[in-house]
């Protein structure tokens, strides 16, 4: 991790870190197709070189509502991770930067809290170069956090 | 009466030469002494009764004029003395007659007289009286005269300073009356230069107004060129994104590809670094085009503003021209009408002076008759005065009169 290139963005009251490794790329998104009755975390569905991507919503862990892209002020990205999650997204606010991490900084754990979503809880934060602290987002506790609140929202039928 | 005196003393003398006669052969001679001595004697004695008879007739009639003088003395006037000879005495007599009768008619007439005195006397004193109190009422009057005379001379000399202050007044009316005139005449004169400017400032609003449509019309030209650079700069600024997610894209691929990948990272870095001063710059273009376009917003919103006010100032300056228009023209109404009142102020100026020197004439007449007056209310009480004296001297006569009435009672007239 340490010298590694890293995607770090924003997303709601948090700021958030994805080494370079694990994304397969950074798409704009004009338009976000709502999923009626899914929960909060499912930002929508877009459409991306010809593929639906399921675009997560990390600002809606935080308590913070969602943002149509519509109303947005600012453009709308996903990041897409790379395979096997390559059909999920972060939707991102604003375009990423890249930036390295800094060499010798320690990574330490956030501390839990009600404001800490359950997908962050004990992710590890990173310090980039120039002095800003990200929170290193993992795409399989993310992918898993929103299937169960998927699989909760629609009862599946014994 | 000298022929029975003549007689009288010839009697006399002849008695005496008688006796000498005699009593010479009676007297022996050389007893020259005793002769003399008794010739003396008898001249004296025979003289004596001579005189006493003679006296006697002679100062029998005197005797009786003397009684009826006494009688008369006594008052009674209508005692005569009897007239019996036709000498000196009886001439007297009916001298003294007639003086008593002369004095009887004096005193009938001095009574009748004094009663017509006393009469007269009364009816003097009581018109005198009558005279006195209507003179007390004259003086009284004249003094009332005199009093309201001196006041009215007080009042007229009041009256005389208060009409002199109202010509001073007048005169002051009048002098500002002519300079309000020449300031209304100068006021018209600016009234007219004031509507001139006021037109031609009303030629240059509009011509500022129109300058101002055009440059109006400029600017908002120049503001739809700045939208064109925005939409321009927003199509650079989506470039210079797609740029960079394109760069980011492809660090994201070099990143992928590892070592092999490492140039094209480079190269995706530069790429993206490019696209991050493009988009900086397109934001700088960006921000100078809207700080353009706010300040053309701002500008076209000034101009509009100042094309607005440019318009209402213009309303206002014809407003202003009109009401000027009509300021002058009433200002020569109002000049004429200054003109007149000057010249009427300047004619109560001239009366008021006219007024002041009659005033100032009546006050001096009126001083005049108060002093007039004054003398007249002397004169009157010097008029009392002697009619008092009069009354005073009718009183006195009426007294003498009565007085002189007792005295005429003392005579007896039947």
């Amino acid at each position: 991790m340490e010298g590694g290139r890293i995607l770090h963005f924003s997303a709601g009251s948090r700021h958030l870190a994805l080494p370079l490794s694990g994304v397969k790329e950074v798409a704009e998104v004009h338009y976000l197709v709502s999923v009626p009755g899914a929960p909060a975390i499912v930002g929508g569905l877009t459409e991306i070189r010809g593929r639906v991507v399921t675009v997560l919503d990390p600002a809606t862990g935080d308590g913070a509502p969602g943002t149509a892209p519509g109303a947005a002020q600012t453009p709308l990205f996903a990041v897409i991770f790379t395979e096997p999650f390559d059909h999920l997204g972060v939707l991102v606010r604003g375009v990423p930067e890249t930036a390295s991490a800094m060499e010798g900084a320690e990574p330490t754990v956030p501390s839990a809290g009600p404001e800490v979503s359950e997908w962050l809880s004990g992710s590890r934060e990173i310090v980039l170069t120039g002095g800003c602290r990200a929170t290193l987002l993992e795409p399989e506790r993310l992918a898993d956090h929103a299937s169960r609140c998927v699989r909760a929202q629609f009862l599946v039928a014994p | 009466m000298q022929l029975k005196l003549g007689i009288s003393f010839l009697i006399v003398a002849l008695l005496v030469l008688g006796v000498n006669t005699g009593v010479t052969h009676f007297v022996e001679e050389g007893n020259f002494v005793s002769s003399f001595l008794g010739l003396v004697m008898a001249d004296i004695l025979v003289a004596c009764v001579a005189a006493v008879i003679l006296s006697k007739i002679l100062t029998r009639r005197i005797r009786k004029l003397v009684g009826a003088t006494a009688v008369i003395s006594q008052g009674d006037l209508t005692r005569k003395v009897e007239v019996s000879s036709r000498d000196e005495i009886g001439e007297l007599a009916k001298s003294f007659n007639a003086m008593l009768a002369s004095l009887l008619n004096v005193v009938l007439e001095v009574r009748s007289t004094s009663e017509q005195i006393f009469d007269s006397a009364q009816a003097l004193s009581t018109t005198a009286e009558s005279v006195n109190a209507t003179t007390q009422g004259i003086a009284t009057a004249s003094q009332n005269v005199v009093r309201g005379a001196e006041t009215q001379v007080e009042m007229l000399k009041h009256a005389g300073q208060l009409t002199r202050e109202i010509a001073l007044a007048a005169d002051e009316i009048a002098s500002k009356a002519q300079v309000a005139h020449r300031t209304v005449l100068e006021a018209g004169d600016r009234a007219r230069i004031s509507a001139d400017d006021a037109s031609r400032a009303k030629q240059t609003i509009g011509d500022i107004v129109e300058k101002i449509q055009k440059a109006t019309l400029s600017v908002e030209g120049f503001r739809d060129r700045a939208l064109l650079i925005n939409t321009t700069v927003d199509f650079i600024k989506q470039l210079s994104q797609q740029t960079h997610i394109l760069a980011l894209n492809a660090e994201i691929e070099a990143a992928r590809a590892g070592e092999q990948g490492r140039g094209f990272s480079v190269i995706a870095e530069e790429v993206r670094k490019l696209a991050d001063e493009s988009r900086a710059f397109a934001q700088q273009i960006q921000s100078l085009s809207e700080q353009i376009n706010s300040e053309s917003v701002d500008v076209i919103g000034a101009m509009k503003g100042s094309t607005i006010a440019a318009i209402h100032g213009k309303c206002v300056v014809e407003s202003a021209v009109s009401a000027l228009e009509e300021i002058s023209a009433r200002v020569l109404a109002t000049l004429e009408g200054v003109r007149e009142i000057t010249e009427l102020t300047v004619r109560q100026a001239r009366g008021a002076d006219g007024l002041v020197r009659t005033i100032e004439e009546i006050a001096r007449i009126a001083a005049t008759n108060a002093s007039g007056t004054e003398a007249a209310s002397v004169a009157i009480q010097d008029q009392t005065a002697a009619m008092e004296g009069m009354s005073t001297s009718a009183q006195s006569l009426a007294q003498t009169s009565d007085h002189l009435k007792d005295l005429v009672t003392i005579f007896r007239m039947d």
